[in-house]
């Protein structure tokens, strides 16, 4: 049978890089029941028969103060994994071992994994691994996660411990899973178990205190005297086993960094040097640019003549042509032709991520996050906006207080995320020649600034209330390991393409089938007497203000909301062969473009804000105000351009 | 209330102490302790944010950013000790 191990640590411990490690691509990726924390299980492959790898999410408590908190305790105590993996940063000792005093009341078998141990070692510092194991009476495997150094010894670690785990009759639990006849039967193994138990000591395990996820702990005077406690034996702990080369409170490498990229001064330019380095890599026309150009030439004249040649050969009918060339090549063609801005976009959100930066632009900005009544925490899910709405909304699940987490579920899709860029892009490609970069650029600024005076007026009227305590981390300045990085920015494309597989597919289709029809199912030539034509009238009236009021602007614009990438993949259907002048100007453009940028997010986004608000009324009064800010500032601009002769 | 006992948030960079006590309202206080800001435990101020505020600190080897605002109702004793 499979042996379950659940893999426990800090944030910044390095836990993702042990579970990526460990398991290699065999993961999966879901939510734990009933909420939108992500749950990953994986496997390991050994000679001695598998192994369950489940990575509980990164908290620095056991306390249940937190949904993660939580899901990671009633884990432990109700799934009883054979093995808990506490992964703790060897630099960061007694804060970490914070953590493991309260797992070890849980009383399951435990290894402490000693990640870091290559730092520690160049640093110059000496850790005695056999009193660390002797005074926390665990296992301890050092090793580098990074590095993938003392993997084998943990994996070996975790099959002698496992081992040992299935002697019967061993405390409470033990008693209550087998009955007398298996413990009887399992006496030999009991002798192993002893064996084992004289060497690891097991203390008698706090089981008792399961909490239901929605009722959070009281603090009260006794867990504040047993916190102080544990921190204290920690603190005694790391005395005994480690010795610093270097003296208390001295500079590490990471304060030196900091001298730089958290100066007084410079900071901030630095800040707005490293965001403007990002997009300008992954928009410009010589960069990400030029990549999405090839793609382009690839998809619109190597793969269609493909298609045609073949096609002609199997003297297939017009409409199938029709349907596989007009339909489903230009959607899906037109999609992935972004697929490498929208992967170097995600590589730069993970190295920033990973190497700590992001930790530090949180730091830099909060006291602005301050004024506009948010959490610096906000910084966080405003980020990962501009790579996708879904999990940015999510990451608001962090933050403390609902007042928070509303106010940024509300904004944190005026940020524009990667679906959204291949419709700056087609139209900046058609209408802005000249100035695709600066055009492109104006959009993510104009979603900026509009959550900014979002979160300032909302945070100041239907949102009031005191701010959440906002305390994070700032980790050591590390190099990002490669391997996490690929695995982490794989995740999102691969997504990506299944989107492009599946809803940008069938959408494709529909589209195709709606605008070559009309409603008595004849095959139309002029596809403004289609049933796109017709549904898309309906909407023009109250686009006409905007500048964009025509049926093809209307149908592009209702086939986002299931997914944004679906108005190019509209439009291009729509527009074979370019000729998007016909229907709208240079300004007309634009406005339709700020649209897009602020309307209602798609479908997926729209899921996630009404899961996470949890509210019927919050989640349609978001998208409500959304979709009013969209026609609000469309109408300024493509007023106020023409007031100015621009139209 | 001895001179040398001071609010985390009156602290300058470089300053150096030990928590006397952490107040503060519960939600506050139940993070600030499950991160290790506890009494007794050392901590050295390294800088504000360019901004005036967050403060960054380092205690128990790590460093944590927290609000000039959250730091007002931790004590600190500055006086040096030997240790």
């Amino acid at each position: 049978m499979s042996i379950h191990v659940a893999l426990v640590g800090n944030p910044n411990s390095g836990k993702t890089t042990l579970f990526n490690r460990l398991t290699g691509t065999r993961q999966s990726t879901g939510n734990w029941p009933g909420v939108t924390v992500e749950k990953k299980v994986g496997t390991v492959r050994h000679s001695n028969g598998g192994i369950t790898v489940i990575d509980l999410p990164g908290i620095y408590s056991l306390s249940p103060y937190s949904l993660e908190e939580t899901i990671t305790r009633n884990y432990i105590v109700d799934e009883t994994p054979h093995v808990v993996i506490n992964i703790i940063d060897a630099t960061n000792l007694e804060r970490n071992l914070y953590l493991t005093l309260q797992l070890k009341k849980l009383g399951r078998p435990m290894i402490l994994a000693l990640n870091m141990m290559d730092e520690i070692l160049s640093h110059g510092d000496q850790l005695d691994l056999r009193r660390l194991s002797e005074l926390l009476n665990v296992p301890v495997v050092a090793i580098s996660a990074k590095k993938g150094e003392g993997i084998d010894d943990l994996i070996d670690t975790v099959y002698q411990v496992s081992r040992s785990d299935f002697c019967p009759g061993r405390g409470r639990r033990g008693r209550r899973r087998f009955g007398r006849r298996t413990r009887s039967a399992c006496g030999d193994l009991n002798l192993h178990c002893r064996a084992h138990m004289s060497q690891y000591g097991s203390e008698p395990a706090e089981t008792t205190r399961i909490h239901d996820p929605a009722v959070i702990h009281p603090f009260d005077a006794e867990t504040e005297q047993e916190t102080e406690a544990m921190y204290r034996r920690a603190a005694e702990i790391h005395d005994q086993v480690l010795k610093h080369s270097h003296q208390r409170g001295a500079l590490s490498r990471s304060d030196r960094i900091d001298r730089v990229l958290t100066h007084r001064i410079w900071s901030i330019p630095i800040f707005l040097i490293v965001m403007f380095t990002v997009f300008q890599i992954t928009f410009h026309e010589n960069v990400g640019g030029r990549l999405t150009e090839w793609l382009d030439i690839f998809f619109s004249e190597t793969v269609t003549s493909w298609f045609t040649s073949w096609l002609t050969a199997a003297a297939a009918p017009a409409w199938i042509e029709s349907l596989l060339i007009g339909g489903i090549l230009q959607g899906v063609g037109g999609i992935l032709m972004f697929l490498p801005q929208i992967t170097l976009l995600f590589i730069f959100l993970s190295v920033l991520e990973d190497t700590g930066y992001m930790a530090r632009a949180a730091f830099i900005t909060d006291k602005i996050f301050q004024r506009l009544g948010l959490s610096g925490r906000s910084f966080i899910p405003m980020m990962m906006g501009f790579g996708c709405t879904v999990p940015a909304v999510m990451a608001a699940r962090t933050l403390d207080s609902e007042r928070d987490r509303r106010l940024t579920i509300i904004i944190t899709p005026f940020m524009s995320c990667g679906a959204r860029m291949p419709i700056y892009a087609f139209i900046a490609g058609i209408f802005f020649t000249n100035q695709k970069g600066l055009v492109t650029f104006s959009m993510y600024l104009l979603g900026i600034v509009i959550a900014i005076l979002s979160a300032f007026v909302l945070s100041r009227t239907v949102l009031k209330g005191e701010d959440a305590p906002f305390l994070i981390e700032l980790p050591p300045y590390r190099i990002p390991d490669g391997k996490s990085l690929f695995m982490h920015v794989w995740d999102k494309v691969k997504d990506f393409l299944i989107r492009a597989g599946t809803i940008i597919f069938a959408m494709s289709i529909v589209v195709w089938f709606l605008q070559s029809f009309s409603f008595s199912l004849k095959q139309v030539a002029d596809s403004a007497s289609s049933m796109f034509g017709q549904i898309g009238r309906i909407v023009v009236p109250v686009l006409k203000p905007l500048g964009f009021g025509s049926w093809q602007a209307a149908v592009a614009l209702l086939t986002g909301l299931i997914a944004k990438e679906s108005v190019v993949a509209t439009l291009e259907i729509l527009f074979p062969g370019g000729g998007l002048e016909s229907v709208f100007t240079p300004l007309s453009a634009y406005a339709f473009m700020v649209f897009t940028l602020l309307y209602m997010p798609c479908m997926a986004a729209f899921g996630a804000i009404k899961r996470e608000m949890n509210s019927w009324k919050w989640t349609l009064a978001a998208v409500g105000y959304q979709t009013g800010i969209a026609w609000l500032m469309s109408f300024i601009i493509f007023q106020a351009g023409r007031l100015i002769g621009l139209g | 209330m001895s001179d040398d006992i001071k609010p985390l948030s009156a602290l300058k960079p470089g300053d150096t102490g030990r928590i006397v006590s952490v107040g503060g309202d519960r939600r506050l206080k139940q993070r600030l302790i499950a991160m290790g800001v506890t009494p007794e435990a050392w901590l050295i101020v390294r800088k504000f944010a360019p901004l005036g505020d967050p403060m960054e600190i380092n205690i128990r080897n790590y460093s944590l950013s927290i609000r000039r605002k959250d730091a007002r109702d931790i004590l600190v004793d500055t006086r040096q000790d030997s240790d």
